[in-house]
This record gives structure tokens, sequence and C-alpha cells, in this order.
């Protein structure tokens, strides 16, 4: 029986040269930012969907029947990974989708990102603590062009017939977070891969004093030489990344513990904190109450930044670029 | 052991090599700085770029090296307890259980459950469950019992892709009447199951105060069916098979017959954050004597996000027809014989709470239930709660209940409940009442 049906399945015409060029990839993804990602390198072979809407705190959605139904369509499934959308395995293994539960039909987004924060010891004494690191990778600019790359090799494996489109959209999404990294004209003259080498071992500005060029400096890069060093607050250890690469610095969150509320007490103790540091940004995830930010704003003088972290999180942030845009922005603004 | 240590001295191994790479390449352009010539200024550009080069490489294998992999339990299955205990002090005299096993459980407190849930998968094409718990009895003796025990078959080995994300479901578990009973205890909104629950579909205890509901062996289909397109709507279909009379309507007896039950649920998500879900579920077996069971299920959800202030209000009607032997004087003999009778008995609840902040829960719940023995005798229950977290993993709940019963050992308690629940291991998926 078996080798009958196996036959009559090879002998069944598979699709045409014509009906592979025009094949749509159905994408799904846990968060937004996958699906900006996907599209971008898929272009027009890629129809994406995210399952998390960008206002809600990622860490904590449930995996309901219209996820797994969405997920049930789906070619190729993309997760960050890291212990953050941890819900994406009920959502996959509900989704009684055979495609998406091995093999090349599902993609960890943060594969092969520099992560942060990987703690020595793991024990829920210290909270509710991401084993694997701090997931909140895509913030750096650098980690989300390996994310790019992983999507580009996910959406090859899954539709090897669009490798030329994805090739050429991998190189263009490249060069767009290049040039929004340290401006257009840098980026013609150096060649995004010699700056990045040069940030990624802190020798940026003194490459470009070097060759006189520290004036042509451009995009995110110029923008945060205005946070270098100023000292900011956070909600939740959402910013690591963020912080990282635009130099400024975290000297604390208001959770006590990850993924505990900030008891009054650990408010209080704080404010000496932020006083001491001269905190003058606290930074809160859209998704998060505001009451314990703005209670240490108003003791403090530091401005509370409420911020999205991914793509559509606030109305006008439709792409990687807005969002970080946006986020450097406000607070460059205000510091003013 | 050996893959960890093999693992460990490749990286050191690797790491090793770069650091000499990079010490070379530093003497290389040490030695060749300086130089006017061009072809040597270009050798050096292209030293310099190597060497960063390896440098970046070597940064990121040590940030692997803090990345240590768990060989000895990469395959292990994931494995989270659950721990409930309550305590009660009651206005009156309050038994549980049965005949010998009967006794008092007023004024007292309980390790109600220790859960131990292993998930897997087994293969490509199976995951599994194995839940089991030890539960402390009305008698203070602990029982062990499986409290589900199954696989999901989810790709089949002859079609690769299943119509309709078919997967195949066997084993012991929570029969999907309603949407409550498929809950374990720890995940309850509430310090009890509802009434009906305990009343028609299975309790040792006869108690809503310990584990109660209907864990059915059987095998069954679960079945989506693409019918709402791009909509954020979906329906759920199954269909199970499963040994009869081991529902609370059922007939013990009849445990070499066959019963089916069924669930048709319904999903929507609307405005933004606000979900509806509905459903119809039924069972049926046929002995020596008929059980019937319809469910109806409603259950609505209000999560804004930015704020921890959420709603969820939901409720379940059980409508039963079961037969029973019942005795009776025949009028035209005067003997004493036996009849089959049917009780069509009614019972269900509603519920609704708000999160009143991110730690609190505020909660009502209202009970109504037909005996299954006699359809007139009836009880009633009104049951406040308040929960709070102090994470997902530790949960503290304070209950107030009041009771009204045909049955007058039941009628007039007034209970005062505290529950606490721990969680630890393997991150469990949340509960399905709290949102963040």
């Amino acid at each position: 029986m078996k080798k009958m049906l196996a036959l009559a399945l090879a002998m069944a015409p598979g699709p045409t040269e014509s009906q592979e060029s025009k094949k749509t990839v159905r994408v799904v993804t846990t968060l937004n930012v996958f699906r900006h990602v996907a599209e971008k390198i898929g272009g027009g072979r890629v129809s994406a969907a995210a399952l998390a809407h960008p206002k809600r705190d990622p860490h904590y959605l449930q995996a309901d029947p219209v996820m797994q139904k969405t997920a049930g369509g789906a070619d190729l499934f993309i997760q960050n990974g890291r212990s953050l959308d941890l819900w994406a395995n009920d959502v996959v293994q509900h989704s009684g989708n055979v495609r998406i539960q091995t093999s090349h039909g599902r993609l960890t987004a943060s594969h092969e990102c520099s992560v942060l924060e990987m703690p020595r010891q793991i024990s829920k004494e210290w909270g509710d603590i991401h084993p694997e690191g701090n997931p909140h990778v895509w913030l750096d600019p650098l980690n989300l062009k390996q994310i790019a790359r992983n999507t580009h090799g996910a959406l090859c494996a899954v539709d090897p017939a669009g490798r030329a489109t994805y090739d050429e959209n991998l190189k263009l999404f490249g060069r767009e977070i290049d040039e929004a990294m340290f401006g257009k004209e840098l980026v013609e003259e150096y060649g995004g891969e010699f700056l990045w080498r040069k940030i990624r071992l802190g020798k940026l500005d003194d490459a470009l004093q070097e060759d006189g060029a520290a004036g042509k400096l451009g995009g995110w890069m110029r923008k945060a030489r205005a946070l270098k060093g100023v000292k900011v607050l956070s909600y939740h250890k959402t910013y690591a990344y963020f912080a990282e690469r635009f130099g400024f610095h975290l000297v604390a969150e208001l959770e006590e513990k990850p993924g505990i509320a900030p008891p009054p007490k650990h408010l209080e103790d704080l404010l000496d904190l932020v006083k001491r540091e001269d905190v003058r940004i606290i930074l809160n995830d859209v998704f998060y109450p505001t009451d314990a930010a703005n209670y240490v704003a108003s003791k403090t003088g530091a401005k509370v930044l409420v911020v999205p972290i991914d793509v559509g999180g606030v109305e006008g942030v439709n792409s990687y670029v807005a969002l970080i845009e946006y986020i450097l922005d406000r607070m460059v603004s205000s510091l003013q | 052991m050996h893959l960890i240590l093999a693992f460990f001295l490749c990286q050191q191994d690797e790491i090793e090599q770069l650091k000499k790479r990079v010490a070379a390449l530093e003497e290389e352009i040490k030695k060749s700085k300086g130089q006017e010539d061009e072809k040597l200024k270009k050798k050096v550009k292209k030293l310099e770029e190597d060497l960063e080069n390896t440098q970046i490489e070597l940064n990121k294998l040590k940030e692997k090296g803090i990345e240590k992999p768990s060989a000895l339990n990469l395959l292990n299955p994931a494995i989270t307890v659950f721990l409930n205990g309550a305590a009660r002090v009651d206005s009156q005299t309050v038994m549980a259980g049965a005949g010998a096993e009967a006794a008092k459980i007023d004024d007292r407190m309980f390790l109600r459950s220790a859960e131990v849930d292993f998930r897997a998968a087994v293969d490509p094409y199976v995951d599994a469950v194995l839940i089991v718990a030890l539960e402390q009895e009305p008698n203070q003796e602990f029982g062990v019992e499986v409290e589900e025990g199954y696989g999901v078959i989810k790709r089949l080995p002859v079609l690769e892709s299943a119509p309709w994300g078919l997967r195949i479901k066997a084993g012991r578990y929570r029969a999907p009447l309603g949407f409550s009973n498929l809950l374990h205890m720890h995940d309850l909104p509430w310090s009890t199951r509802p009434q009906a629950v305990v009343e028609y579909l299975g309790s040792e205890s006869g108690s809503s105060f310990f584990e109660a509901g209907y864990a059915a062996l059987g095998s069954g289909i679960l079945l989506r069916p693409p019918i709402f397109g791009e909509a954020p709507s979906s329906l759920d279909l199954e269909f199970h098979v499963v040994r009869a009379g081991q529902i609370r309507i059922g007939d013990e007896s009849d445990n070499d017959q066959p019963a089916f039950l069924g669930r048709v649920g319904f999903f929507t998500k609307f405005a933004d954050h606000h979900t509806l879900s509905a459903g119809v579920s039924g069972y049926f077996e046929r002995g020596n004597l008929f059980a019937g069971l319809l469910g109806l299920e409603v259950l609505y959800a209000y999560k804004p996000p930015g704020v921890w202030n959420s709603i969820v209000v939901g409720g379940e009607l059980f409508f039963v027809r079961r037969e029973a032997l019942v005795e009776e004087k025949d009028v035209d003999t005067m003997e004493t014989v036996e009849k089959e009778r049917a009780r069509t008995p009614i019972g269900g609840y509603l519920f609704a709470q708000y999160q009143v902040s991110w730690h609190v829960y505020a909660g009502a719940r209202y009970d109504y239930v037909q005996s299954r023995q006699d359809d007139d005798v009836e009880t009633h229950v009104l049951a406040g709660y308040v929960s709070y977290y102090t994470s997902e993993y530790f949960r503290i709940r304070a209950g107030l209940e009041h009771r009204w019963s045909d049955v007058e050992t039941e009628d007039g308690d007034t209970t005062l409940l505290v529950e606490l629940n721990f969680v630890f291991g393997s991150h469990p998926p949340e509960p399905w009442w709290v949102y963040r």
C-alpha cells in the first residue's frame, strides 16, 4: 500500500518552473520585527504574519487557537529563542503543521547572534532569569544583520528557487542597515564590513580620526554621540544590547529581579542610586505600566520615556530602521 | 560526559590557535609598518583586516565558551513540579469520601496534590506527556495516580502532511468536556472545583475541595477545519472513543463498553485585545444503562496593553441524562422491583475575575447543581476569591464560600479557604486566566 502511494506521489506532476518562480512562502513569526525582516529578505515571494501584538509583553503570551491556526498554514516559523517566546513551542505543537515541527521549517532567529548577560548561576532565586542569556538581541543592529542572514538561510532552505531574490534582498537590507547606522557617505567610502569590524573592536572613532573622517560619521552613530556615557535606568533588562551598541550606560532596573514587579522598598533604594549616578533617562517598555517610572522621575528629575521594542509598537514605527530611530530620537531629545 | 569534554577541548584548541594567529599577525604588522612601499602598505592593511577579523572570531568563541552545553540532560523531558496545598475553616462539620473512606475535612490543612509533569518529543512523529500526582485524600492518606499519560501523534507515518491539522491523541487525559475540566487544580482561578464538574464528571471524594473532574482513557482525533480563512477566528473539533463507566454519571460496570465524547470549540479575537471562546461538548455511553451529557461553555477576556488590569468572565452549563435502576413498588404485583428511570439534572456556574494589579486578581463564582441521582435536590454555592502572585511560580489565594443545599449536612456551610501553589522546574505555560 505504502509503495503504491509513494509511486502515485512520485508520478504526480510537480510544480512547473513558472509555478516555482511565483511561489509564495508563508512565514509566521512570533515577533513583528521578524515578520519585517522576513518581508525584507523575502520580497514578493513571502507573505508573513506575526503572532505577538507589538504592544504586548512577548514573555507572557498564551498560545491561543488563532495563533495555532495561523501557524498551521506556515511554510516557515520564526521565533526568537533564548527563552523569550517559550509560548511558541505550544503554538507549533498544537498547529497540526508538520512542516514547522522538524527540519528547516522552523528557525530560531537569535542563532549565532552575539549574546550578553549569560548567567553564571541559574536559579529562580534570581527571578525569572533567561538561562540562555539576555534574549532581546534584535535591539542591536549588528544582531539584526545576523537575524537577516539566518532568515535568508531559512528561506533558501524552504524555497531554493527563490535564492537569487533572497541573496539580492539580503544585500539590499544589509546596506539599508549599514547606511542607517553610519550614514550613506561613510558606507560608500569604507564599506559596511570595514565599519562594523571597527565598531566591534571599539576602534571606530580612532580609525575615523586617523583618516580624518570623523566628521563624515552619520546615521545612528552620529546621533548616539549625544548618549555617550549617559546614565540610564530601565524598567526591565530590555536595552542591554541597545546600550552596548550606542554607548550609554544602564545603571539598574526598576524591577528588583527580572519578572518581579518593582516593590516599594526597592523603588526607595533606587532613588539614592538615581541621584548619585545622575540618571537622566528612564526607559519604560510600552507594555509596562509607568507608575514606578513616574514615581522615580518625580523624585529625581529623570525623564520617563515610554518606548516600543518591536516594530509596530508605536504608531508610525513600521520598520526596524524606524524603531531604532524612534528610540534614539526620543533619548537624544530628552537630554536637550 | 565525554561529549562535554570533547566540546571544550575543541573550543579551547580553537581559541589557542586563534590567539597564536593574532600574535603572529601583530608581529608581522610591526615588522611591515613604516615602510613606504605601496605594496607593503597594502599588505599591512590586509594584515590589519585579518587581525581584526581574527580578534572578532576569538571574542565570539570566548562568548560561546560561556554557553556551556548541558549535554547530560539535553534529551531529558521538560520537568515541572506543582505543589498545591490548602487549608479550610468551616462553620460546621464537613465530611468527604464514601463509605469506610469517609472522613472529616473541616478545619484542616491538606497537601492536595504534588504533581510532576514530564513533557518531551518522543520522535519527529509524537509528543508525550506524563503527569503523576500524589494527592492527599480526606482520610489524610496519600494516593498516587497517573493524572494524565498520553501521546499526541502530530505527524502521520504514511501521510506526511495531515489534512485540517489532524492530530491523534491516545492515553489517559483530562476530557474536553467544557474548559475547566481540562485544567489541573493548581491552574484553576478558584480554590475549589465547580460543583457541576464534581457532581457529573467525577470525584473520588465527592467534594469540590479535592481534585475532581474526568480523565478519559482512550483515543481521539483533533481537527482544525480552515473555515475562517485569514480571519482571527478558529474552529476546533475533537472526537474521542474512550472506556465507558469512568465518568461520574456513567455506570462503572460498563467499563468493557466504549463511550464517545466530542467537542466543537470556537475562538475569536476582536477589537485588538478582546477574546471570546465558546464551545459545545458531549458525552455518550450506552451499556447496561444510558448516560449522556451536553456541555455549553463560554469565556470572554479583555486585556488592554500597558496596564495590569484584565477581565475574564465565563461559565459552563451541563445537561445530563442518565438512567439509573430505582427500586419501586409494582402497582399490579405490589412487589418491589428495579426499574430503569431517567434523571435529567442540570448544573453549571458563572464566574468573573478582575485583575486589580500585577500581583492581585479578585473574582467571584456562583454554582448551581442538581444532584445526578435526584434532580429535585439542589445546591447553590456563592464564592469570592482574591489571588496574589509573587511571580508566576508562587501563588497565594484566599476564598470565602457559602453553600445552600437541600442536602442537610451541607446546607448553611461557610468555608474560609487559603491556598498556596508552588511551581518549580521547567517553565510551564501560564494558566489562561493570568494576563500580563
